[in-house]
C-alpha cells in the first residue's frame, strides 16, 4: 500500500494553490523571481488629507540655469546591461570656494555608440542663478560609466577633493586651489588589480587621525562579455518581460577601506579593519555618520537584493558589521530590498541620527527609527510610507524642505526597464518624485503635484543632491535623469518659517579640514534636531556640505557639535536667518 | 510468532508410552494432535494444579483450529499460574490473531515478566500500530528488531511508522529491505521513492521512481507527479518538466499535473509559459475553479491584474466554497489599490465561512495594510481574527508572525515573543519568525538570545541565497509538446 505524502496534494489540490496565494501574500520571493528584489507589497490606504499648507514648491529651472547636457548612460530606449541602468549621482561642492555651491554630475556612457555627451560634468554657479560648464577647464572630463562621488579635503589644504567610482578605474581628483582638478588616483595608491565596478563612496575619519579616509562600496562582477543576454534566465526577465540580467545571478561585490596615511597616500586595510568579514553583497550608496551616539563615525551601505550593511565603528581601527542586530538589514518581512539611496536626518526630533532608505517598485521605501543607540525600528507603516508602492526609489533625503522645522522625506524615482512599459504600463519608465511632508508625530503625509510641477514632472531619475544653489535660505535639489538633463528643482518656499545654516571647519592636526563627520545637535523652539556633515547620501550624491535646520517660528537657536576629533562644543544664541562658519575651538568665525 | 516459545518450555525426555509433558509436546510436533490432547487431559487430572499441560493442551487446541477452546485452557492455566510465561504467550499470539484487546495486557505482562522478549515487543509495536501510536510502535519495535527485521509485516509496519514521525532515512532503510522480499510489489518501491525524497535524498529518489516509470505501462498519475518533484528537488528542473509533459499526455484530464507544471513555471519565473499551461489545462477540463485560480496567480504575478481578477472571479464562480480563489481575488483587488473591494470580499467570505482560519488571515492581514492604529477598533478586529487563525491553524506559522508584529506594534514584546516562539519552532527555516522573534527580544533587553537569532538570521540568509541560486539555475521554456 503506497503512503500518502506529507502535505500531500494528493489530499487537497487545493494546497498548492493556496500555498500559492500564500506566497503571493506572504512570500515575496514569488515576486521577485526577476533580477531585482521587490516585495510585492501592497500599497496602504491613503488617509483624509490633511489640509495643512505645504509652502515649499518645487519649479524645475534646469534650463534656465544652463543646465542643458544630457547625462548619457547606457541607451534610452532599451537596456542590454545592468550597467546602462543604474545610473550615477551628483554633488554640491564649492570647489572655487567663491561662497556658491557648484554642481558635478556623474556620467555614463554607451556601448558601441559613445555619445560626445558622455562625461562627468562640473558646472560652476556664477551666482546669479546659473551655471557655467567647466568640465574640461577643471581636469575633469573623462568618459566612463561613474556612479558616486564623495567630496572632501583628503589632504586637508583647504580645498574640497572629489573621489569617484566607477565602473572600471575610480579616481581621485585633487583640487589645486586654482579651479582645477588633477587626477592622482595611482600616486594615492588607489588603482585596482582588476576590473571592478566601484558603487557608493565616502570620506570618514574612521581613526580620528585628523586625515579622511576612504571607503568604497562595489556593487557587482560585471563583464559585458560574459553577461547573460536579455531574458536568457529567471535573473533576466521581469514579470515576464526580458530584460537585463541581475543584480540577482552576478556575483556580488566586496567593499573596501582605504586608510589615508596623512602623506597623500592611501593603503588599503579592508581586512585588518574587518570591513572584509562581511559577506559580499550588491553594495550601493554609502553613508558615514556617528549613529549609536559613541563618538566614533560608522558605515551605513544601502544594498540591492542583499542584506543591507551596518558596520559599527568599534573605536579601535576595526569595524564590525551589525546590520541584523541593529535591525536595518532586512525589511520587517526579514526580506531582503533593493536598497538604492540612503537619506540620513532626525525626522523625529529627539536628537540621533534616523535612515531613510528608497527601494524598488512594489515595495516600500523603509523610514528606521534610531533610539538613540544605533539600535533601529522600522516604522515605515506607522509613519504613513506605506501608502507608496509604485516608483523605483533613488536618491533620497531627510531634509526640511520647508523650514517647519520638522524634517520632511524626498525621493526622486524612475524604472530601470525602458522595455517594460510597452507591456505592462502601469509600470512607466519615467516617473515623478515623491516628498512625504513630516506632519510631526512620527506621521507623513505624501505630496506629489502639492510640491510643485518640479516635483511631478516625470522622470527616469536616480542621483539627487540637495542643497541651497542661490542661498536664499531653503533647499533646493539637483536630480540626476536619465539620459536626459538634470532637474535642477528650485524651492520657491513661502511663509515665513525661519532657518539657519551652518558651515563647520574642523581644526588642523585634530579634524579634517571639512569636518565630515561632525555631528550638530540644535536646539529651537521645544525641538532638538541632530544633522551630520556626510560625505555621500542620497544615491551616490554629495549633498551641500553646509548644515540647513528649518526653524519653523523659533527666532533662536542653541547648538552643540561634536567634532570628528570627538570633542564636543556648545554654542547659544544663534540667530534665524542667519549663516554661521563654526571652526573647531574657535566657535563661531563668522 | 510465539506458539514456537509455548511448545519450547515443555521440557525433559520421557518414555513411548508414558504420558509426560515431553511426550505432549512431541505428540504436537508429529501432527498427533487430537492424542496430545487426551495425554495433556490425564496430566492435569493427574495434577491439577499444574498449568503445564493445560497449557500444553492449549497448543494442542490451538493447532486444531479450536481457538476459543484454547482460549479457555490457556486462561485457567494462567488462573493457576498468572505470570506462567508459555500460557501468556499462547494466549497472546490467539488473542492478537482475533484482534482482542486482551493481548496487548499479556504482552505488557510478558515484558514485565521478559523485558527482552523480542518477540512481545514486536507485537506490542503491531498493537501500537495498529492503534496508530507510532512512537510508541518504535519503542517496541526498537526492542523487537532481530524478530521485526525477519516479518516483512512488522518491518512494513514499522515503515509507515517512521515516515509518518518524519523519521524519512530510517523508513527508506526499511523500504529498501522491504524491496529486497520476494513479494515486493511496485507499492514498496514507490514508497521507498517518496522517503528517500522527504529525506532529502531526490537523487536516490529519482533512481527507484524513474525505474518504476519504466517497468510501468503507462505509469500512474501519483509516480509520474513524485518524479517530477524529485527530480526538481534534484535540480533537475528540465527532467521534470519533461516527466509533467509525459504525465499530462498520459493523463490530460488530471487537473493536478497542471496545476504542478504551473507551480514549476512560477518558481523559475516563466509565468508566460505557466499560462499556456493553464490554457491547455483549462481546455481539457473546463470550468476547473483550481485551474482557474491558478491562472489568476499567474495573472497576478505578470501584473496583469485585470485578467487576473476574471480569472480569479470565474474560479469563485465554478465553485463558490473555493478558498484560494477568494483570497486570490482579494489580493488582486489590493494589488490595483481597491483595497476597500478586497476587504469587502474578505469580509464576505469571513461572513459567508466564519470557520474559514485562512479567511479570517487575510482578512486580519488587509486590516492591518489598510493601517490600522493600535487600540482602534480595526486593530482589535485585525488581532482578533489573527487569534482565530492562529488556533484553528495550529501548524502554520504565518498568522503568528502576523501577531506578532502586531503585539510589537501595540508595543506589547513580551507577547510577541509568546506567538513569535511559537512560530519559529513551527518554521525554523522562517526568516519573518526569526527576525521579529529577535526584534522582540531585543525590545526587552534580552540582548544575547537575539544575537544567537541573529546568527541563525545569518544562516537562514545564506541557505536562501544558495536556494536561489539553484532555483534560476533553468529558464523553462515552451517546447511545444503540449497539446489540448
Amino acid at each position: 500500500m503506497r503512503i500518502d505524502r506529507p502535505k500531500a496534494i494528493v489530499d487537497s489540490l487545493g494546497s498548492i494553490l493556496l500555498a500559492l496565494v500564500f506566497a503571493l501574500a506572504v512570500c515575496p520571493w514569488y515576486a521577485s523571481a526577476q533580477g531585482v528584489a521587490s516585495r510585492g507589497v501592497r500599497p496602504t490606504p491613503r488617509g483624509e488629507p490633511s489640509g495643512i499648507p505645504f509652502h515649499a514648491r518645487f519649479v524645475d529651472v534646469a534650463r534656465e540655469a544652463g543646465l542643458v547636457r544630457p547625462t548619457v548612460y547606457g541607451e534610452a530606449d532599451y537596456k542590454d546591461y545592468i550597467l546602462e541602468t543604474i545610473g550615477g549621482g551628483a554633488a554640491w561642492l564649492d570647489y572655487d570656494e567663491d561662497g556658491w555651491i557648484d554642481l558635478l554630475i556623474m556620467g555614463g556612457t554607451r556601448f558601441g555608440n559613445p555619445s560626445s555627451d558622455s562625461s562627468l560634468q562640473l558646472h560652476r554657479n556664477l551666482g546669479n542663478g546659473t551655471f557655467e560648464e567647466v568640465t574640461k577647464a577643471a581636469g575633469l572630463h573623462r568618459v566612463g560609466w561613474a556612479s558616486s562621488a564623495t567630496v572632501g579635503d583628503f589632504d586637508n589644504d583647504g580645498h574640497q577633493d572629489i573621489f569617484v567610482t566607477f565602473w572600471g578605474q575610480n579616481a581621485l581628483y585633487r583640487n589645486l586651489g586654482d579651479a582645477s582638478f588633477v587626477d592622482i588616483t595611482g600616486e594615492a595608491g588607489l588603482l585596482d588589480s582588476e576590473r571592478r565596478w566601484g558603487a557608493g563612496s565616502t570620506f570618514l575619519d574612521y581613526d580620528r587621525d585628523g586625515f579622511l579616509d576612504l571607503f568604497v562600496t562595489n556593487y557587482l562582477h560585471f563583464d559585458p562579455e560574459t553577461s547573460p543576454g536579455k531574458g536568457s534566465g529567471a535573473n533576466c526577465t521581469w514579470k515576464g518581460v526580458p530584460v537585463n540580467c541581475g543584480p540577482r545571478g552576478l556575483p556580488q561585490g566586496r567593499h573596501s577601506l582605504y586608510r589615508n596615511l596623512g602623506d597623500g597616500v592611501f593603503q588599503d586595510v579592508t581586512e585588518e579593519s574587518g570591513i572584509g568579514d562581511s559577506a559580499p553583497g550588491y553594495g550601493m550608496t554609502a553613508v558615514a555618520a556617528d549613529l549609536d551616539g559613541d563618538g566614533w563615525v560608522d558605515l551605513y551601505v544601502a544594498c540591492d537584493g542583499t542584506p543591507s550593511l551596518l558596520f559599527r565603528n568599534l573605536g579601535d581601527g576595526t569595524f564590525r558589521e551589525e546590520g541584523l542586530e541593529r535591525g536595518v538589514a532586512l525589511s520587517e518581512d526579514a526580506i531582503e530590498q533593493a536598497g538604492m539611496g540612503v537619506g540620513i536626518g532626525d525626522y523625529d526630533l529627539d536628537g540621533d541620527l534616523d535612515l531613510f532608505k528608497t527601494h524598488f517598485s512594489d515595495d516600500t521605501n523603509v523610514l528606521y527609527r534610531n533610539d538613540g543607540r544605533g539600535v533601529f525600528d522600522d516604522r515605515t507603516i506607522e509613519a504613513g510610507l506605506g501608502v507608496e508602492t509604485r516608483f523605483v526609489g533613488w536618491g533620497a533625503a531627510i531634509a526640511d524642505l520647508d523650514n517647519d522645522g520638522w524634517p520632511d522625506l524626498t525621493y526622486v524615482t524612475g524604472s530601470v526597464y525602458p522595455e517594460v512599459e510597452e507591456k505592462l504600463p502601469h509600470y512607466p519608465y519615467k516617473t515623478s518624485n515623491v516628498v512625504f511632508r513630516n506632519l510631526g508625530a512620527g506621521r507623513f503625509e505624501e505630496l506629489i503635484e502639492g510640491a510643485g510641477p518640479g516635483m511631478a514632472a516625470a522622470h527616469s531619475s536616480r542621483g539627487a543632491a540637495f542643497g541651497d544653489y542661490d542661498n536664499d535660505g531653503d533647499i533646493d535639489m539637483l536630480v540626476v535623469n536619465m539620459n536626459e538633463p538634470p532637474s535642477l528643482l528650485r524651492n520657491d518656499l513661502a511663509g515665513s518659517a525661519g532657518w539657519l545654516r551652518l558651515t563647520l571647519r574642523g581644526a588642523p592636526s585634530r579634524s579634517n579640514r571639512a569636518a565630515i563627520g561632525a555631528q550638530v545637535v540644535l536646539r529651537y523652539g521645544s525641538h532638538v534636531q541632530a544633522r551630520a556633515v556626510t560625505a555621500q547620501s542620497s544615491f551616490y550624491s554629495v549633498d551641500d556640505p553646509r548644515l540647513h535646520f528649518g526653524l519653523g517660528s523659533a527666532k533662536r537657536a542653541d547648538l552643540t557639535v561634536r567634532w570628528p576629533s570627538g570633542a564636543e562644543e556648545k554654542l547659544e544664541g544663534l540667530l534665524a536667518g542667519r549663516v554661521y562658519i563654526v571652526e573647531e575651538g574657535k566657535g563661531i568665525v563668522r | 510468532m510465539v506458539a514456537s516459545a509455548s511448545l519450547a518450555l515443555a521440557v525433559g525426555s520421557a518414555a513411548q508410552d508414558t504420558p509426560s509433558l515431553t511426550r505432549v509436546a512431541e505428540l504436537i510436533r508429529s501432527g498427533q494432535v487430537e492424542q496430545a490432547v487426551r495425554m495433556a487431559d490425564r496430566l492435569s487430572e493427574a495434577a491439577p494444579a499444574d498449568p503445564r499441560p493445560r497449557t500444553l493442551k492449549g497448543v494442542a487446541l490451538a493447532a486444531l483450529g479450536r481457538t476459543e477452546e484454547a482460549l479457555g485452557v490457556y486462561a485457567s492455566a494462567l488462573t493457576l499460574a498468572p505470570d506462567y510465561l508459555p500460557a501468556l504467550q499462547g494466549a497472546a499470539e490467539l488473542e492478537m490473531r482475533l484482534g482482542r484487546a486482551q493481548a496487548a495486557g499479556r504482552l505488557e505482562r510478558i515484558v514485565r515478566l521478559q523485558p527482552e522478549n523480542r518477540t512481545a515487543h514486536a507485537m506490542l509495536g503491531v498493537i501500537a500500530y495498529r492503534a496508530r501510536d507510532c512512537a510508541r510502535a518504535l519503542e517496541h519495535f526498537a526492542r523487537g528488531e532481530a524478530v521485526v527485521v525477519g516479518d516483512a509485516e512488522a518491518l512494513r509496519q514499522r515503515a509507515e511508522c517512521r515516515f509518518s514521525l518524519g523519521r524519512f532515512d530510517q523508513a527508506a532503510e526499511d523500504f529498501r529491505r522491504l524491496l529486497a522480499e520476494p513479494k515486493a510489489n511496485p507499492a514498496t518501491r514507490y514508497n521507498l521513492g517518496l522517503a528517500l525524497y522527504e529525506a532529502g535524498r531526490a537523487d536516490e529518489a529519482v533512481t527507484e521512481l524513474a525505474a518504476l516509470v519504466d517497468s510501468a505501462d503507462p505509469p500512474d498519475i501519483e509516480t509520474l507527479s513524485l518524479l517530477a518533484d524529485a527530480q526538481h528537488a534534484a535540480l533537475d528542473s528540465p527532467g521534470a518538466l519533461a516527466t509533467l509533459q509525459r504525465a499530462i499526455g498520459s493523463h490530460p484530464r488530471a487537473e493536478r499535473l497542471y496545476l504542478q507544471l504551473a507551480e514549476l513555471c512560477i518558481e523559475h519565473g516563466a509565468y508566460d509559459l505557466g499560462v499556456e499551461i493553464v490554457d491547455i489545462g483549462e481546455q481539457n477540463i473546463p470550468a476547473s475553479h483550481r485551474i482557474l485560480t491558478m491562472r489568476g496567480i499567474l495573472l497576478a504575478e505578470l501584473g496583469r491584474y485585470d485578467e487576473a481578477e476574471t480569472a480569479f472571479a470565474g474560479a469563485a464562480e465554478a465553485d463558490s466554497d473555493t478558498q484560494s480563489a477568494a483570497v486570490g481575488l482579494s489580493l488582486t483587488l489590493q494589488k490595483t489599490g481597491r483595497m476597500d473591494e478586497s476587504l469587502e470580499v474578505l469580509r464576505q467570505r469571513v461572513a459567508a465561512r466564519p470557520d474559514d482560519a485562512v479567511a479570517h488571515f487575510f482578512y486580519s492581514q488587509a486590516l492591518i495594510k489598510q493601517g490600522v492604529e493600535p487600540g482602534s477598533p480595526g486593530f482589535r478586529e485585525a488581532l482578533e481574527g489573527l487569534l482565530l487563525a492562529a488556533e484553528r491553524l495550529p501548524g502554520e506559522s504565518s498568522p503568528r508572525i502576523e501577531l506578532g508584529k502586531l503585539y510589537l506594534r501595540a508595543e506589547q514584546p513580551d507577547r510577541a515573543i509568546a506567538v513569535l516562539e511559537k512560530a519559529a519552532q513551527l518554521a525554523p527555516d522562517d526568516r519573518q519568525a526569526t527576525y521579529n522573534l529577535m526584534i522582540a527580544l531585543r525590545r526587552v533587553g534580552r540582548a544575547d538570545e537575539a544575537a544567537a537569532l541573529a546568527v541563525r538570521m545569518r544562516q537562514q540568509l545564506e541557505r536562501a541565497q544558495e536556494q536561489e541560486i539553484q532555483r534560476n539555475r533553468y529558464r523553462l521554456v515552451r517546447s511545444g509538446q503540449l497539446q489540448p
